[in-house]
């Protein structure tokens, strides 16, 4: 379930720049476990058996903690032996959550940035009036208004599905945020601001996502990724179409265009 | 019609395919009536290009006839002679606001490939890999021109194609290489590369005040063009020392800017050659930065190194100490065709400039194979080949 997320702001570090790879091995471990991770693997290819490939696979293991400093054992298991203060968490959330949960927490936003060259009120007015949303939205059909602040989204093709949303909040050329209050549930804010000396309009989208699950949501992004649907992906694809259409009054495209690769019917005849 | 395509690395072919279709409301359809091959292309014909699929069109330096306009296109009317700049822009993108076109937000429709090599998308480019959109390029009676408001400009009456072609890309090239040198009246200029943007690059310095221009090459043919043509003073760095010789000449300055017109597949004489040539083979480097790194080392105490050579990946033992302490400014980018094309045609109009001495060959689309051997192995005193399609 996600929680009706307070507005986000737009110049925040996005969640998906958290390194997840900080130094938690101390000096003088890291320098053993390279020298020691050096020497296994050394070992372990000379013996040139099922043995000595698994004593290489975990000398390398070793030698990669060793050398960045980062040991994935210890981060599952919450340890550091890092000397020195810890640093000061940036975002302080995820000091309090397991691995799992904190792998989906960073999962569950995908913010993406882009900076139109129009001014903010034509940018609003566009994105707000939401027949325009299937114009560079490439998994929407069609969009109604239901009225009452709701709305109705109905995706392309052939397994189609439709989602009820309800404009959750509407500040002109700040902010527009939708929400899904059914399940899978999720909120898409959409933020705008004006680009510094007249280069137009910010726009960021921020999509939440429903993480209460952790694993099991994790793996659904996984295999959405290898599916060719990453939300993120979509998300910045989508934002690039409507810059283009906004800018350029036009989506480029190279569907449709000659190449060797279709030969004319009559090749077959010649 | 008649195409030449892409048929893996070293390979070309002439293929019959679908003539091509308006696909947007600023496209126009120009029919090409001459298209030059470049040295850039041979990057993709030596496979240092990836993303390129059997049966691309090749081509991106032409001049044409417009056949046929969409709806938005107001500018262009059917019957027009244009020459079409080989990088393609929107027109109203930020960077297109401010004529950096080669940069352009909106050409790119796999915007994906380049944004995660780079960071960021740059413009779409005719016939020159998937990655730079996958756009048909000009080998061909026909071109779809996108945007073409923005990318197709008249000709002026009474230019022959011999003169205007190369204003597609080797001239407004050589000419941003040397706009960028901040030359000043006087100024000595030093020009790696006598190929068709070295040329250019030549040309142009001088129009932009150079005192004098020093052309580096191995190619004899070339070098006399670049001294006879363009009027430079010639270096060939298989029988001299180019750095020293470039101290001597400039009265133990260094020459004050220096042009890069050769780019990633750079040939060299020294130990540094045979170390980038293995790294390349082994696919630990992607490019190969040797007239770079003369450039670099060459070049005077506050100079200026102009980068037009094609570049794509990484390169290894970058002179970075030198350019630092010698406080060079290193300029760089694809050109902006866009920007340069209107004083380039007035220039061939006055007759200040006049680029057709490149073309040595003129071939039909099916020489398409002897014409790019015969253009990477510079035999029979190749220059440029250029096709006329309707041949």
């Amino acid at each position: 379930m996600v929680h009706p997320v307070p507005i986000p702001e737009i110049h925040a570090v996005p969640r998906r720049a958290r390194r997840t790879d900080r130094t938690n091995v101390g000096t003088q471990e890291r320098i053993v476990s390279t020298i020691g991770g050096g020497m296994l693997v050394a070992f372990g290819l000379a013996r040139r058996s099922l043995g000595g490939i698994l004593m290489a696979l975990l000398g390398g293991s070793l030698l990669e903690r060793g050398i960045t400093g980062h040991c994935r054992g210890y981060s599952v298991l919450g340890i550091s032996t890092r000397e020195g203060p810890e640093p000061s968490p940036a975002l302080g959330v995820e000091r309090s959550l397991g691995p799992v949960e904190a792998a989906a927490e960073r999962l569950s936003r995908i913010e993406r940035s882009i900076t139109v060259a129009r001014p903010i009120h034509e940018v609003y007015a566009f994105v707000r009036n939401l027949q325009n949303i299937p114009r560079f939205a490439t998994h929407v059909e069609r969009v109604d208004d239901l009225g009452g602040g709701r709305i109705r989204v109905l995706e392309r093709g052939a397994h189609a599905h439709a989602w009820e949303l309800e404009i959750a909040e509407e500040r002109p050329e700040k902010a527009l945020v939708l929400r899904h209050a059914g399940e899978p549930s999720a909120q898409l804010s959409i933020l705008f601001t004006e680009a510094p000396y007249g280069r137009g309009t910010e726009i960021e989208a921020v999509l939440d996502l429903d993480h209460e699950r952790g694993g099991a949501f994790i793996l659904m992004r996984a295999l959405s990724v290898l599916a060719g649907e990453d939300p993120d992906l979509l998300v910045r694809h989508d934002m690039r179409r409507l810059k283009m259409l906004l800018e350029a009054g036009e989506i480029i495209s190279v569907e449709g265009q000659s190449s060797g690769r279709e030969p004319e019917i009559s090749r077959l005849v010649d | 019609m008649r195409a030449l395509c892409y048929n893996g690395v070293g390979h070309v072919s002439v293929e019959r395919v679908p003539d091509p279709q308006l696909l947007g409301p600023r496209d126009a359809i120009v029919r090409v009536t001459m298209s030059s091959v470049c040295g850039s292309d041979l990057h993709i014909l030596d496979g240092y290009v990836p993303t390129m699929k059997r049966g691309d069109i090749l081509g991106h330096e032409f001049i044409g006839e417009v056949v046929d306009v969409a709806t938005d296109v107001k500018t262009l009317k059917p019957g027009m002679k244009v020459v079409v700049g080989s990088i393609i822009a929107c027109g109203h993108c930020y960077y297109c606001q401010t004529e950096q076109y080669s940069l352009c937000d909106n050409s790119n429709p796999c915007a994906e490939i380049t944004e995660k090599a780079w960071g960021y998308t740059t413009a779409g480019i005719y016939g020159y890999s998937h990655a730079m959109g996958g756009f048909a390029g000009s080998h061909a009676e026909y071109i779809r021109v996108p945007f073409a408001d923005v990318n197709a400009f008249e000709v002026p009456e009474g230019l022959p194609d011999d003169k205007v072609v190369f204003v597609s890309d080797a001239v407004p090239t050589g000419y941003m290489g040397a706009d960028m040198c901040n030359i000043t009246p006087g100024d000595v200029v030093a020009v790696w590369g006598a190929g068709g943007v070295g040329q250019m690059a030549i040309e142009s310095a001088y129009l932009l005040g150079a005192g004098r221009v020093i052309c580096i090459d191995r190619f004899p043919e070339r070098l006399a063009m670049a001294r006879d043509k363009a009027g430079a003073e010639i270096l060939n760095y298989e029988e001299v020392d180019v750095r020293e010789a470039l101290r001597e000449m400039t009265g133990g300055r260094g020459p004050d800017a220096c042009i890069d017109a050769v780019g990633m597949e750079a040939h060299g004489t020294g130990i540094d050659y045979a170390y980038d040539r293995v790294k390349q083979a082994v696919r630990l480097e992607t490019d190969r930065p040797n007239v770079l790194r003369q450039a670099i080392l060459a070049c005077r105490k506050g100079g200026t190194v102009s980068i037009m050579g094609v570049y794509g990946g990484f390169i290894d033992k970058f002179p970075m100490g030198a350019a630092m302490n010698k406080g060079l400014t290193l300029r760089m980018g694809q050109q902006h065709g866009q920007k340069y094309i209107p004083r380039l045609l007035a220039h061939i109009q006055k007759g200040e400039l006049d680029p057709s001495y490149l073309i040595t060959h003129r071939m039909r689309l099916e020489e398409g194979q002897q014409a790019y051997d015969m253009f990477k192995k510079k035999t029979d005193g190749c220059m440029r080949a250029v096709f006329l399609p309707a041949a």
